[in-house]
Formats: C-alpha cells, structure tokens, sequence
C-alpha cells in the first residue's frame, strides 16, 4: 500500500468510525440504561434523515435548523414509543427486543406509505473538497467527523457533570439503589428515549448529503452499530465511540487491502469473539 | 347473547347461501349450451362462408400476478413496476383486450408484496399459483426469483422475471422469460462508443458490481466480452448495502481506472461512488450498463464526475410511444427509472403472443412469446422489442432491444442526457 493509498484509508476510517460512532452512541444509551435492544433505531436514522430532507426542500429550512428541528421530532418519536409501548417492557429484554422488531416493521411501512416512491437528497451546505496531503475529504465528511467529536464530549459532559446524567448513571448501574436514592425511572426513561431517539434522527441528517435517501438507508448502519456497541460496552458512549473508530478504521484498511465483504465478516466475527470472550465489551464494565 | 347472535347470524347466512345457490343453478339452467356458437364471433355458415354477427363476443378476464415489493428497502419498486403494467393493460383493454377464437380477454392486475424477502416471495407466490391458480407472473427483484421460479414451473405458470442469474433460463426453463436487457451488451455498446470517439484514451475498466446474483452472473461475461475488444477489465464487489463507500472507491482508484463501470448497480449506491470518487479526485469516465437515473444524481454528484460519463441504453424517449408512456409514468409515480419500461413491454408482448398462439395456455403462448416483435416498445427509449438470446439459452427467452448510448454533456441549461449513439 503506498502512502498516499495508506493516509487516505486513514481518512476513511476515521470518517466511516464517527459515522458510525454517531449511529451507536443512542442505541447504547438506550441498552446501557433501559437495556432495551432497539430495533428501531434504523428506522429513526431514517426518518431523521427525510425529516431533514422535507424541511429542507420542501420548507426551504436552513440545514443547521432543520437538523436541530429533525432531532427534536425523531426524540418527541422516541419518548412517545416509550410512554406507549417500551415502559411495558421495562426490565424485559428479550419481550422489549421483540416488540422493537415488530415495531421497526411496522414504522418502516408506515415509512412505505407516506414517504416518496423515489430517491431524494439532500443538498450539504458543504460542497468543497478538501486535501489533507495526498487524502481528499470532502467538507461535509469533515463535518460528519467533527459532529462526532462535539456529540461525543457533549454527551460524555453532560453524564458525569449534571445531576440528570448523574441519575441516568446510577439507574444504569443499579436500577434497585437508584430508585431507593429516590431516582424515578418513570422520569428518566422517556429522558433517555428522547436522547438516544434524537441521536439517530440527527445521525441521520448529519449523515443525510452523502447519500441517497431511501426507507431501508438505515439498515446497514444498524447492523454496524450493534457491532460497535456490542464491540465497545452496552452503556459507555466513551467506549462506543473508541470502537465505532476502531470499527471505521479496521474497515476501511480491509476493504482496501482486500474486499468491502470481508470487512464487513470480520466486524461481525470481532463482535462474536467479544461477545464469547468478554461480554462486557472492551470498554464496557461489569 | 353473544351464542344467540352467531346463531342468529349463522342462520341467517345459511340461508342466503342456499339463495345464492337457486339463483346460480336457475341462471346455470337459463344459459346457452357450451357447443352452441357464441354470440358475437365469426361462424361458418351453412355454406362454409364466415358471416359475422353484431352481437358482443364472450369476455373473460385474464388475470396477470404481479410479484413484486411493495414494502420494505426495495419498495419504490413496486409502484413504479405496477404503474407500468397498468399504462400498457389499459391500453390494450381499450383497444379490444386481446381476442381468442370466441373470446374476448381483458388484463387484469392483481399485485402481491413480496417485500424483496425471500420467505415472503414464496408465501406470496403460493397465494398467487396455488391458491389463486394464476397462470401469468410477473416477479420484480432479483433476489427472490429463487423462490418463485420452481413453483411456477411446478403448476405451468409462465414467469416473467428480473431473473438475473443465468441458470435460470435457457432449455429447462421453457416457461421463464427475462424481461431486463443484458448488462454486458449494454456495456459493450459505450465501450464501442468510446474507442470511436476517443480512441487514445486509456483503456483499463475497473467494474463496481454489487456482490449478489446479479453482480456475480454479469462479470464474467462483461469482463470476457471487454477483453475481446482489448479492453483490460477487472471488477469489484461490493455489497448493495454498503455503509460508507468511500474505503470501496480508494480500493478502486488505486489501480488506476481509466473507466469506471457500475454494472447493475442501484442508484443509491452509485450515487455514492459518485461523490466518493468525486471527494478521491477521480478523472475518468463513468459507464453505467444498467442506465444511469439521471434525475436522482443531477445536483448531488459532483458535476464534475458527471460530465462525460456514458449511459446505455439512453433512457431518452426516442418515439411518440415511448414519450407518452414517459409522460404518464412521470404524472402517476413522478419517476422513469429506465427499466420500467420493461414491464410495459412485456404485457405488450404477452397479448401479442397469446392472440398468435390463438390460446391462453402457458405453454402455448411460451413458444409464441418467443417469437413475437412489439414495434412500440419504451423500453431503451422506444421501438421494436423482442426476446432473443438464443445463442446464450438455447431458446429466445431474455429482452434484447438495442442499445443506444447517451452522454451526459453540459447544455445551455446545464447538464442534460445526450444521445451519442443509436446503439
């Protein structure tokens, strides 16, 4: 591999890392700290996706608007799924699992109806290229990468300084203690449904000018991401994001050396040994 | 009270049913006997000259299953497929339906979602063959014609498919047709074109094949038939869900392509490639054998890697037939993909088959259907439209239209689709 091939392999992992990094970080959030395994959080990448389109294009929106409006409709989504349907499940991962299926289903078709029958797009207001030595990136990849990092700090922030991010972390570690410390999960679940469904719905936007928009879009990342949370520890957005990058890169070298397929098998072979190996991930803890 | 209702209603249907049953035995008893000639078509008379009468001819419907997804990733298919069907059903029930010794068939349309699932296309195609008794399908997906293929040659329905994997034609599938245009061929007609017009151009292909049936049953001929011409190809496979494609185009343009073909590839995903090449400072030509949507990239690939990139066959109406279709598909599901047309024409082609074969028998029809010619087919924008192909299957069962080659070139407008080449 010659140096130019090997810097901008670099590149692209580190993109494909934090757009996967920003996939993973909600639906860890979601297992971590309400251990629902959750489906539908493709289908809200998705929607996240076309809600940014629709405003865009149809209400001629600012595309920075239009992704905080998107992630705060795809979160107002997730709480109502929570209020409606998960509370049901709370405690019950593998009932919860099977009703994020069935719901994925059921909003993907409801997608099928209402959304356009043709590819749509939606237009970056980043349109250069640019050079970092031989490696060309384009801006709105860039500003995939430093969405990730801003979110990532954020989100990190906002857990280990806040009084609600203190709760969330104590319900995560001990559901029992917290509630007897007089934390109410009642109160944080649909806090942590409006995160973690504001988090793929804005992915989705953010992710949205680089390719063409279609109902199935977020099925890959999906996969991809239950790789990197399974890779990275259920709960730890630190640790997620360390292997959404891992993830990124170790793909990105394989495709190029060898072939798109087999990197996409060794992701999920990695996350196969992790799981059989060290379940907690390999940032994750007991 | 809820006993006293079923039974109430139960009796009550009892009833109705035993009504239905007079009434159907009665109007049975009414009915013209079945060897007595049937009003409204051309008899004999007595003295063997053929006298036609006024009265209407017997009509029956004639019932055309389509298999296709309506829900799920590939569900735009669905629509835009259904939509072409129905343009050219309602044109030929307009016209008279299709006419059979005495009879008189109108089309009738009757969808099935198979969700581009493969357990779903076999629940689906039950309901259709087994259940229904169709005897006409039509399956759009490649992906799922694995599960349709055998039950219909199982019950003798005549299948019309994006069948792309070549096992599934030729002598041993007399009933299977492929109503989609051979990517290789369409291939060679850009390649053809380009040596022509820029004949010092290098000529190392790179293919980006997405790694399926598709992708897989196309390359080695694509790459057989480009080394024929002295053209030095290679091809890549890359999943149609790819997450990020970037890593895929920096495979690819470390061997230095002079062109890059995207085979039968999705819009999504050379969309993608598109803009990653665009990002990796990628200054070849584009080729694209399965005909590129323009709408969908206009504005969103970088102008630069459009201009210049090849498209066969050049979805650009060329007929008047071919440009009302266009217009109704525009108006009814605001999209050409250039393979729609393909479903129009095979409807077309299937009433002209049945009423040569004078007969609604699959079999029967097979044979004609192979030989039959539409002269107003819209698929690769318009004209003359049969299935050929039988120096590769041993019998003409695959579309082969010709294969016109447009250019994407900057106009006064921007940038527009040029035809180049009538193919």
């Amino acid at each position: 591999m010659s140096s130019e091939v090997a810097l901008q392999t670099l590149v692209n992992g580190v993109a494909l890392g934090c757009y996967l990094g920003l996939m993973a970080m909600g639906l860890s959030l979601i297992f971590g700290i309400l251990r629902v395994v959750n489906f539908t959080h493709g289908v809200m990448f998705t929607f996240g996706a076309y809600s940014v389109w629709y405003l865009t294009s149809r209400l001629e929106m600012g595309y920075a608007l239009a992704l905080a409006a998107s992630a705060v409709a795809i979160g107002l989504l997730g709480v109502v799924l929570d209020l409606l349907i998960f509370r049901r499940f709370r405690g019950l991962v593998l009932e919860g699992a099977v009703a994020a299926i069935l719901l994925s289903l059921v909003l993907v078709n409801v997608g099928n109806l209402f959304l356009p029958l043709t590819h749509q797009n939606v237009r970056s207001p980043f349109t250069t290229v640019l050079h970092i030595g031989s490696a060309g990136v384009s801006s709105h990849r860039l500003f995939v990468v430093i969405c990730a990092f801003v979110i990532v700090a954020a989100l990190m922030l906002f857990i280990a300084k806040t009084r609600t991010g203190r709760a969330i972390r104590a319900l995560q570690q001990d559901p029992y203690a917290a509630q007897l410390q007089g934390i109410e999960v009642g109160r944080i679940s649909p806090l942590v449904w409006a995160i973690g469904a504001g988090l793929a719905g804005l992915a989705g936007g953010i992710v949205a000018p680089l390719q063409q928009l279609t109902v199935g879009m977020g099925d890959a990342p999906l996969l991809n991401a239950f790789v990197v949370v399974i890779l990275g520890g259920m709960g730890s957005i630190g640790g997620a994001f360390a292997a959404a990058l891992l993830i990124g890169v170790a793909q990105a070298a394989l495709t190029t050396l060898w072939s798109p397929p087999l990197a996409v098998a060794v992701s999920y072979l990695a996350a196969m040994l992790v799981l059989v190996v060290r379940p907690t991930g390999l940032f994750g803890h007991e | 009270m809820r006993r006293g209702l079923y039974r109430s209603w139960s009796s009550g249907w009892r009833r109705g049913l035993a009504a239905v049953f007079a009434l159907s035995i009665l109007l049975a008893a009414c009915g013209s006997p079945a060897d007595e000639p049937t009003a409204g078509v051309d008899t004999p008379d007595d003295n063997g000259e053929d006298t036609a009468t006024d009265e209407p001819m017997a009509t029956e419907t004639l019932q055309y299953g389509l298999l296709a997804p309506f829900s799920g990733a590939a569900a735009s298919w669905g629509g835009i497929i259904e939509a072409s069907i129905t343009y050219a059903m309602d044109a030929i029930n307009e016209d008279g339906g299709v006419v059979v010794g005495d009879t008189r068939y109108e089309f009738e349309l009757v969808t099935f979602d198979h969700g581009y699932d493969p357990t779903m296309a076999l629940s689906v195609a039950r309901d259709a063959i087994e259940r229904q008794g169709l005897k006409y399908i039509e399956n759009g997906g490649v992906g799922v014609v694995d599960a349709i293929q055998p039950l219909a040659e199982q019950h003798g329905a005549l299948l019309i498919c994006l069948c792309g994997g070549n096992e599934f034609l030729g002598e041993d599938h007399p009933l299977t047709f492929r109503n989609f245009y051979d990517v290789p061929l369409s291939l060679m007609a850009m390649l053809d074109y380009q040596e022509g017009a820029a004949p010092d151009s290098g000529r190392r292909v790179i293919g980006i094949y997405p790694d399926d049936d598709a992708g897989h049953t196309n390359s080695d001929r694509a790459i057989s038939l480009a080394e024929e011409r002295g053209w030095e190809m290679t091809i890549e496979f890359i999943p149609r869900a790819e997450t990020d494609v970037a890593p895929a185009m920096t495979r690819v343009l470390a061997q230095n392509p002079d062109i890059i073909d995207v085979g039968p590839s999705p819009d999504r995903l050379y969309t993608e490639l598109m803009i990653a090449a665009g990002e990796q400072g990628f200054e070849g030509t584009w080729v694209f054998p399965d005909a590129l949507h323009f709408d969908t990239v206009l504005g969103v690939v970088p102008d630069d890697q459009l201009v210049g990139s090849l498209s066969a066959p050049c979805p650009n109406p060329r007929t008047e037939a071919a440009q009302e279709w266009h217009d109704y598909m525009l108006e009814a599901v605001g999209a050409v993909p250039a393979w729609a047309g393909q479903s129009h024409d095979s409807v077309r082609l299937l009433a002209l088959a049945i009423e040569e074969a004078q007969s609604v028998d699959p079999e029967v029809v097979a044979d004609a259907l192979g030989e039959v010619v539409y002269e107003d087919g819209v698929t690769a924008g318009g004209g003359p439209i049969s299935y050929g192909h039988e120096d590769q299957f041993g019998i003409p069962r695959a579309f082969n239209p010709p294969y016109p080659v447009c250019q994407v070139q900057e106009g006064s407008d921007g940038l527009e689709m040029v035809e180049v080449n009538a193919g």
